[in-house]
């Protein structure tokens, strides 16, 4: 597809489209909406639920974006946290952090990335609006 | 000379680098507009000079622009300053030099060191147990009827005590200085003096690095942490940098997630985090994003 880097792998499609989470309405749904954005949406979804081991873990919807986020809590006692799952092949920019923090409802003053590689490995990392201090 | 520019500070442009040249000068930008400037003199006589530096302090291309757009340094221009100079102006600075240097060495040492009462009586001491300490030594090689054994003879002090010697830094008394001075970038830039930014990208440099300096940030070198600049939330002197940023031009310029990891995890590892500055120049405001990595994944 014109400006997309990402291949899309049949078979791969056929693995997401037999996983158990895939029965989970949201997930098929939005995954078959985006198909660009299937494959890191699905591998953050199931990463936040079985290996992070979050709580109350959701897939929200953003049209305006083309693409869908993840909330969820890392305990249940922590607050929600927003996880905007994206491919290592994308090409973001600073308009796009932009627009993201703008169509999450409530504005959230961070976020994080999950940014999922071709052989699944997946790292997050946390982008706050503003200059914000690193903890000690 | 017109007197409004004489409370600006001069900012002396040779080859396009810029130069502070007076002591005090340096030590306004620092505490008084937070522009730290890096010092890169060295004395002619230490070659291997590396570790302390003296004057000048060279200034980033982006401190420059932002101290000559507030009106508060001119840029003058060095090699236009100064013109040949004739042969009696020439004998006259050195005649004046030969003097100078015979007046501080006959300065009895600086004043710092040891004219003080103080000073001078340990130094009455020290000679003192010097000369006991020689003399039984003396005595005893006399009743011990020894052989006495020459020792290399002690070092005799040069008659001369330790001076300072001070270097003008500034051309000011010189007879043949006359700066030609340009206190807006525009001027300097028509002149060919000063030409940045020039570019996009150097726009934007700029804007990022004033929005940064009006939130009362210092900005240092960013080349030993991946980055454009340090940020430090005061003086580096007293500080660690909290921030290491990176200015994007455009609000679309490309961002790969490949750079959120190198980026956000080096600064981690250097108890820091990344600051994305992205310059929108349509509204001319500056978009910020702090990166860290997440802990966990």
């Amino acid at each position: 597809m014109e400006g997309h880097p990402c291949v899309r792998d049949p078979l791969l499609e056929l693995c997401i489209a037999h996983h158990v989470s895939y029965k989970y309405n949201d997930l098929q749904t939005v995954c078959a909406r985006y198909p660009k954005h299937a494959q890191s949406l699905f591998q953050t979804y199931n990463d936040m639920i079985y290996v992070q081991q979050w709580v109350d873990v959701n897939v929200v919807e953003i049209a305006e974006l083309s693409r869908a986020i993840v909330t969820g809590r890392k305990a249940a006692d922590e607050p929600m946290r927003i996880v905007v799952p994206c491919s290592l092949s994308e090409n973001l920019s600073i308009k796009w952090l932009n627009d993201v923090f703008q169509n999450c409802s409530p504005i959230p003053n961070e976020i994080w990335i999950g940014i999922v590689g071709d052989d699944s490995s997946m790292v997050y990392y946390k982008l706050s609006k503003g200059i914000v201090k690193p903890p000690m | 000379m017109a007197d409004s520019s004489k409370s600006k500070i001069p900012i002396h442009v040779s080859n396009k680098k810029a130069l502070v040249w007076n002591p005090e000068d340096a030590s306004t930008l620092r505490s008084k507009y937070r522009v730290t400037g890096t010092l890169i003199g060295t004395l002619p006589s230490i070659s291997q000079q590396n570790v302390f530096l003296g004057l000048p302090l060279l200034l980033m291309p982006e401190e420059v622009v932002l101290l000559v757009g507030n009106g508060v340094a001119v840029l003058l221009d060095d090699s236009t300053s100064h013109r040949t100079s004739t042969a009696p102006e020439l004998r006259e600075w050195h005649a004046r030099r030969i003097k100078s240097a015979h007046a501080q060495i006959a300065l009895p040492n600086d004043a710092s060191s040891s004219s003080s009462p103080e000073a001078l009586r340990k130094r009455a001491e020290r000679e003192a147990m010097r000369a006991a300490r020689q003399s039984a030594l003396a005595e005893m090689t006399k009743r011990r009827g020894m052989l006495q054994v020459r020792s290399p003879a002690p070092v005799v002090l040069d008659s001369l005590p330790p001076y300072t010697v001070h270097i003008p830094s500034t051309s000011d008394g010189l007879s043949w200085y006359n700066p030609a001075e340009y206190d807006t970038l525009s001027a300097a830039s028509a002149a060919g003096i000063w030409t940045y930014p020039s570019t996009y990208e150097e726009r934007a440099r700029c804007a990022v690095f004033r929005a940064l300096s009006e939130k009362g940030y210092y900005m240092g070198g960013g080349i030993r942490f991946g980055g454009d600049w340090l940020v430090y939330p005061g003086d580096p002197l007293r500080y660690h940098s909290h921030f290491v940023a990176t200015v994007y031009p455009k609000p679309t310029s490309s961002l790969r997630p490949i750079d959120i990891v190198a980026l956000g995890r080096l600064g981690t590892a250097t108890k820091k985090a990344h600051l994305l500055c992205g310059w929108d120049e349509e509204n001319d405001s500056v978009d910020f994003y702090s990166i860290e990595w997440a802990g966990f994944g």
